[in-house]
């Protein structure tokens, strides 16, 4: 119980930081985003009309 | 010492337009905003959460689902510089929005046979844009699923990166640059099979211009279901038209029982169709506060809530009413306490004809540079039709009537005099300013550019601004060009000054 | 090959839109209805006291007004018809007729209602517009019937008694079929191995025939057919390829000289303007009223890319492909006016998907309303020339 409110108050503060520095964004963007363009730019597609 | 100038524009990196940090609006504001950011963090969570394996599948997959990744920094960027009832009144629009978007894609990875076979996808009729899904009212334990709105449109709104893929892809089989972006981009989505392999059948249609229909021929080729071509009268004006409209919505129901096996219940449709008029009537209720000085209600959401209730509600998303109730509340007390919800706001506009969709907020920076409140835009008046309920009959003709009047050609077609309606728009909701979007491939609009300009001169109390765009491709005219068109006309015509110096001019070009 | 009589005559009645035999037959107290699109039926302009006078804008130069009106990105065909107008080109006209089947050509209409054209020298103008089906089923021909009666044949009783009888429109139709008769009979003599007669003077016989009083024209194109059946033709062809030309609005027999000049004759003309389709004989059947006839005629035989069933789609490809092996082509070109969206798309299916699939050597062209950029035309002609010529050696596609 202990625990779980202890996490509980650490998860706000952390959501509220990683909100106001915008991480989730800059994750997205910087991080995940350049994986899955090589991701679309590697794939073989039937492109025909 | 004198006080550092706060502009807007140091909160973001250059050239990719990421916020360094979230927007400060004081502690109250940008506690609820905080607050609505954890709810949509909760849609996500929760959409993922209906199809996990599926889901993630179709991120690796599309391309197009990838762009979807920038949804929190394009709901940022919808909220930028709202603050109060306006800001809530946008938050509240955008969880329903969010909840119908992401329950639609989720829907439409759950019937892709790609990632295998599954019942869910003859459960599903896809649908062509720009019809919404009321005809599907009678079929009850169908779903429909929209074809190109993902992929382009919204696509377009979430990652101006996205739709150029598209659009090369059919250029290098020769279509020019001057054709419609937005069917180009659906045919490009098509050749590069980037659609999902889902429903019983495809509904094309005429809707609402020429390239659609031709674009239709191509994008087809890709679809291995059962397809209907849902052809309505351009000249929607003539009752005489009626009858023909009529028999083409007889058609397709006949055609969605057979290909379906599903049967049409009428008192399912009629149901929806009550719905779909709540929708409206509420709609514009929201109008009427619109009209006044104390609105919530502007900038760029208003106008992606509408067109968000046409293409996917049609009375069918409980949280789309669900919204717009809430939001009247929010505006039925701005007004009773009399509060400017837009304190920057210098003049009031409405946006005519095809925006640029790469610059979804565009609004919001018209708001926050210049004090250019948008009111309303031109798609905000299409898709408004009652549908009677006195008979089976009527009703389909007022369904067809819906599709006739939908978004992208209630005012392009049918008669010159609907793409003038924009003056009786902006004198009725007080707006001071037209803002004349200049697609420059949009034939219907740009067939009356010199009548448009000719008429200027009998509203000589409202000021009317052109911007060009290329609808979803900016590299022919970047967000940063319509900025300076922009720019131009408020410094040389209205000879004001920027209210952020530093939002005149900058380089967002390879940002989301 | 001998000169024809009348080509001189034919090339100086298509300097104008009001040539002498439009100016003749208004004098005669005959009335001038104004057209663009197939789906305008030719045949319901000729009725009794009336002649129809397909729009073309000859020897445009600038067209900045046209422009300003309408933007430098539309169809500049639309844009010379709008200019024609304002400065009153078309004055002559009694009406025109158009329908909501082109998003460009339909707003360049309006803007003869909107700007009052005409109106000054005719009070009694007007401009009528209708819509047309996108698909051909029988709704859509009831509706496209209906649309006829309404916005074409009861305006013109209302607004200038014209008779509009069964009678009247079964007797508009014979006078139609002769002149399709006589048209249909001069073109397939360019199936011969050696035709004696050019893909430009086809042309020109053409256009005389859409754009001058029918029953004034008769008489030169039945003298010209005779002159052609006893015409001989070079002893040699002049050509070094054959082509049909596919797409959108020509009615610029210069395009078409450019293109022979090159060597290539235009063996069929499958475009806006042209006779493949256009020129076949309407008949009326046992259970159908003459209106009915002829809606159902033209809204089957039209090959405008806006018909998006599939199995037309399909069938414009055949059709291409049937007029090719009937005319004995070696190539295939697509022109398409510049900014039209119907024919970017259709040039992209000519070109990639048609030719893929059948093997026929296809070439797309873009082009403006005026023969700007006739260098550019030029070489891209001569290239394709070539690469059939080449083709024909090595014993190509047949």
């Amino acid at each position: 119980m202990k625990k779980a409110m202890l996490l509980m108050l650490s998860v706000i503060p952390a959501s509220m930081l990683i909100y106001w520095f915008n991480l989730d964004n800059k994750l997205i963007f910087y991080g995940v985003r350049p994986i899955l363009n090589k991701i679309y730019d590697g794939q073989k597609r039937d492109i025909r009309l | 010492m004198a006080k550092k100038e706060k502009l807007s524009r140091d909160r973001f990196y250059d050239k990719t337009g990421i916020a360094k940090h979230r927007e400060w609006r004081g502690l109250k504001d940008t506690f609820y905003d905080y607050t609505q950011w954890v709810i949509n963090l909760g849609i996500m969570a929760g959409f993922v959460a209906k199809s996990p394996i599926r889901i993630m599948r179709g991120m690796i997959e599309y391309r197009w689902f990838g762009s979807y990744l920038a949804s929190l920094h394009w709901i940022d960027k919808t909220m930028e510089g709202l603050e109060g009832p306006a800001l809530r009144s946008a938050h509240t629009m955008m969880h329903a929005i969010m909840n119908t978007a992401t329950d639609h894609i989720a829907n439409m990875m759950k019937g892709d046979r790609r990632f295998g076979d599954t019942k869910e996808a003859g459960k599903q009729v896809v649908f062509e844009e720009t019809m919404g899904p009321e005809i599907l009212g009678g079929f009850p334990g169908l779903k429909p699923t929209l074809m190109e709105g993902m992929q382009g449109l919204v696509g377009s709104y979430m990652d101006q990166t996205l739709p150029p893929y598209y659009i090369d892809a059919i250029e290098r089989y020769g279509l020019p640059s001057d054709s419609c972006r937005l069917s180009a981009t659906a045919v490009g989505v098509a050749i590069q099979d980037d659609y999902p392999k889902n429903g019983a059948c495809l509904i094309v249609n005429n809707m609402p211009c020429d390239s659609s229909t031709m674009n239709s021929q191509l994008v087809r080729r890709r679809f291995e279901i059962p397809e209907f071509i849902a052809t309505l009268p351009m000249r929607w004006e003539d009752e005489k038209t009626d009858k023909y409209a009529l028999s083409t919505m007889k058609k397709l129901i006949a055609f969605i029982e057979e290909t379906t096996g599903e049967k049409f219940d009428e008192k399912a449709f009629f149901d929806m169709m009550a719905k779909h008029n709540t929708e409206i009537a509420d709609e514009q209720a929201h109008w009427e506060y619109m009209a006044t000085p104390y609105t919530p209600f502007g900038t760029s959401i208003v106008n992606l809530f509408h067109t968000t209730m046409y293409a996917f509600s049609g009375g069918r998303v409980p949280a789309i009413n669900k919204a717009q109730k809430k939001c009247l509340e929010i505006a039925k007390k701005a007004y009773a306490d009399k509060i400017n919800c837009f304190p920057k706001a210098r003049h009031r506009a409405i946006v005519w004809a095809g925006p640029g969709c790469y610059f979804f907020h565009f609004a919001n920076w018209l708001y926050n540079c210049w004090g250019i409140l948008v009111i309303a835009q031109m798609d905000n008046f299409e898709g408004c039709t009652y549908i009677p309920t006195d008979s089976l009959d009527n009703a389909l003709v007022g369904v067809a009537k819906s599709y006739e009047h939908g978004i992208m050609r209630r005012h392009l077609t049918g008669g010159y005099e609907h793409l003038l309606e924009f003056w009786e728009f902006a004198r009725r909701f007080n707006c001071d300013m037209v803002v004349m979007n200049e697609d420059i491939t949009c034939k219907g609009a740009l067939g009356l550019s010199g009548i448009v300009n000719d008429t200027a001169k009998n509203y000589p109390d409202i000021h009317m601004m052109t911007v060009s765009n290329d609808l979803f491709d900016h590299r022919t005219i970047s967000r940063n060009e319509m900025r300076r068109q922009v720019n131009d006309y408020m410094t040389a015509v209205m000879q004001e000054e920027p209210l952020d110096r530093s939002l005149l001019d900058f380089d967002d070009y390879e940002g989301w | 090959m001998k000169d024809l009589k009348h080509l001189i005559f034919f090339e100086k009645l298509l300097e104008n839109a009001e040539n002498e035999l439009v100016k003749k037959a208004i004098a005669d107290g005959d009335k001038a209805l104004g057209y663009s699109c197939y789906f305008i039926p030719e045949v319901l302009l000729n009725l009794p006291g009336c002649f129809s006078s397909r729009l073309r804008a000859p020897g445009t130069g600038s067209i900045d007004v046209g422009t300003y009106y309408m933007s430098n990105k539309i169809c500049s065909y639309t844009r010379s018809i709008l200019e024609r107008g304002i400065e009153g080109g078309f004055d002559y006209l009694s009406a025109l007729f158009s329908a909501e089947t082109c998003q460009m050509m339909h707003r360049g209409h309006e803007h003869f209602e909107i700007l009052g054209l005409v109106k000054k020298q005719n009070p009694k103008f007007f401009m009528s517009m209708f819509d047309v089906p996108f698909v051909p089923d029988e709704d859509a021909l009831a509706h496209y019937t209906e649309q006829l009666k309404f916005y074409v044949l009861d305006k013109l009783n209302e607004v200038y008694g014209v008779d509009t009888s069964e009678k009247a429109l079964l007797d508009a139709i014979k006078r139609h079929n002769e002149i399709c008769r006589i048209i249909t009979e001069i073109g397939e003599l360019r199936k011969a191995d050696n035709p004696v007669i050019t893909g430009y003077e086809f042309h020109v016989i053409q256009l005389v025939s859409q754009v001058c009083p029918q029953e004034l024209i008769k008489p030169y194109l039945e003298e010209t057919l005779k002159e052609l059946k006893k015409r001989k033709p070079d002893p040699k062809p002049w050509f070094r390829t054959r082509v049909v030309v596919v797409g959108s609005e020509n009615d610029d027999p210069e395009f078409t000289k450019l293109l022979e000049s090159c060597g290539a004759m235009v063996v069929a003309d499958r475009y806006c303007f042209g006779s493949l389709p256009g020129r076949e004989e309407i008949e009326v059947k046992d259970n159908e009223t003459a209106l009915q006839a002829i809606a159902r005629h033209y809204l089957m035989s039209s090959e405008c890319p806006r018909f998006m069933n599939k199995e037309r789609t399909q069938g414009r490809m055949d059709y291409v492909k049937k007029l090719y092996e009937d005319y004995k082509a070696d190539g295939v070109l697509y022109e398409q006016m510049k900014f039209c969206e119907y024919w970017s798309y259709e040039r992209v299916i000519g070109t990639s998907i048609f030719a893929v699939e059948t093997g026929i050597p296809c070439l797309g062209i873009e082009k403006e309303y005026t023969l700007v950029g006739a260098g550019q035309l030029r070489t891209r002609f001569q290239a394709f020339v070539e690469s059939l010529e080449i083709k024909k050696i090595q014993g190509g596609n047949k």
